[in-house]
């Protein structure tokens, strides 16, 4: 396979709802019950050090929109939405285009 | 009685029969057999058949190891159990060994002979380690990585930034930011670990859809 794509640039999201895409690589990032390596950068407390973007204020909220003290059980485990991605040509294309160019075309 | 007095007082008369460079040759070369035998018999304990040879290394931390860079890489350099864990200096080396014959100690003993009771002793292990490199500035890994021929310009910008930062000012050493870099890590800290209740609540559900099903609820 491709290696992970590290090139640290963040990319635009198609939606503002979307979970951004990982620009760095993560093989090897150890996320279980026990460790989660992300939040070794990601968390509130260690931004300072890593300069990495804090997890939004969403990751805090329970199902109840309730806000936690820290990072909900639901968005422990971040690979479920975030994704790191490979140099490489997708195999299937699509035909999506994001809002504003759909308002543009209307126009 | 007597005979065992008598090879004594043989042992201890000037000899009549060898020359004293005779003799001190032989003490030589008895030395230089004994002595390599037993940093042999060291380097064996040093092979990775060796510490792999019990099951608590093989299943656990010899099993992690495989899966990460240090096993394989594009460079095709491999690091070994005592790349990492025996230090090259003779004497701490040794004082590494007597150490790590505990834990040897602790598999005879079954203190550690299944993976939950691996898992359960590992923070404890685990701290040994990183405080033996703190100590050190993590001279292992400073064995095979030195700091002054790394190229930041090649490596990637969050390496980069967090190694000029940190590294360069010596404020932090390697084992500060890359724990966990060839074994899976033990629970550490509340803050980047799944809260504890968190599980316990889901289990209560799971407990509940099981008495569901079971249609004693
Ligand atoms: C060593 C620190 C570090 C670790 C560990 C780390 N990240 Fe990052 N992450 C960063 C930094 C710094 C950025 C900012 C862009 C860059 O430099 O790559 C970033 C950017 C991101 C972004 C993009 C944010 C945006 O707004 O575009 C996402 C998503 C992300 N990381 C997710 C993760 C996930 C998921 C993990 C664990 C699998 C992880 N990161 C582990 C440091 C880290
Ligand atoms: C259930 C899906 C989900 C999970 C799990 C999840 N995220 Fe996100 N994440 C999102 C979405 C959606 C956004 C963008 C909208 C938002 O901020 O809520 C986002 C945004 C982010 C951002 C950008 C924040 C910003 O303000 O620019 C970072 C960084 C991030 N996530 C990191 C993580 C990390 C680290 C984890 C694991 C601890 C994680 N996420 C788990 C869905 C998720
Ligand atoms: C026997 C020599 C050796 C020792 C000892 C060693 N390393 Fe490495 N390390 C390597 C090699 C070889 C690579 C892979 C180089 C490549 O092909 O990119 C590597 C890669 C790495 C990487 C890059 C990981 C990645 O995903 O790109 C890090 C981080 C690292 N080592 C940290 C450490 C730390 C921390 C220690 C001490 C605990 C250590 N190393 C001890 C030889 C060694
Ligand atoms: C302040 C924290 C910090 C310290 C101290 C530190 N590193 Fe790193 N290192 C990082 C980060 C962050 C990365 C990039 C993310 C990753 O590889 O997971 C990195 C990446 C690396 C890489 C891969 C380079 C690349 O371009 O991907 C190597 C090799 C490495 N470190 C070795 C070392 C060694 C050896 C030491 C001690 C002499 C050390 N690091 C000390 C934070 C640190
Ligand atoms: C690249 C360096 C490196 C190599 C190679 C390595 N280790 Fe480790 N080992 C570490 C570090 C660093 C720790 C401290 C815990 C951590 O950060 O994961 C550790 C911790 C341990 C522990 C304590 C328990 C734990 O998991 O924390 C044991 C036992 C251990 N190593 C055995 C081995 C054996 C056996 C091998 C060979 C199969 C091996 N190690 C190869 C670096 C290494």
């Amino acid at each position: 396979m491709m290696p992970q794509s590290n090139n640290d640039l963040r990319q635009v999201r198609n939606y503002p709802e979307q979970p951004p895409l990982i620009p760095h690589k993560t093989d090897g990032y150890q996320v279980d019950l026990r460790s989660n390596k992300c939040l070794t950068c990601h968390s509130r407390k260690a931004v300072g050090e890593s300069q990495a973007p804090m997890v939004s204020i969403t990751h805090f909220m329970d199902r109840d929109g309730q806000f936690l003290a820290s990072v909900s059980p639901r968005r422990y485990f971040c690979n479920q939405c975030h994704v790191s991605q490979h140099e490489s040509k997708p195999w299937v294309g699509n035909t999506f285009v994001d809002v504003d160019t759909l308002l543009q075309k209307k126009q | 009685m007597n005979r065992l007095k008598n090879f004594w007082d043989t042992l201890w008369r000037p000899s009549t029969y060898f020359s004293l460079a005779f003799l001190t040759m032989g003490g030589f070369i008895a030395g230089i057999i004994f002595w390599g035998g037993f940093n042999t018999a060291m380097e064996f304990t040093n092979t990775e058949a060796f510490c792999t040879g019990c099951h608590e290394m093989r299943n656990n931390v010899y099993a992690e190891l495989k899966r990460t860079i240090h096993f394989s890489n594009r460079s095709g350099v491999r690091a070994k159990c005592s790349d990492c864990h025996v230090p090259h200096n003779w004497i701490d080396k040794v004082a590494r060994k007597m150490q790590a014959s505990k834990e040897v100690w602790g598999k005879i003993f079954g203190t550690i002979n299944t993976r939950e009771k691996f898992q359960a002793k590992r923070l404890e292990l685990a701290q040994r380690e990183w405080h033996r490199y703190k100590s050190n500035d993590s001279l292992e890994c400073r064995n095979c990585h030195s700091e002054e021929a790394m190229d930041f310009t090649r490596q990637s910008k969050r390496a980069a930034e967090a190694h000029e930062r940190f590294l360069v000012s010596g404020e932090k050493t390697c084992i500060d930011c890359h724990k966990g870099i060839s074994h899976e890590l033990p629970k550490m800290s509340a803050s980047n670990s799944m809260p504890d209740g968190a599980m316990a609540s889901a289990n209560i559900h799971v407990h509940q859809l099981k008495l569901y099903l079971a249609g004693t609820d």
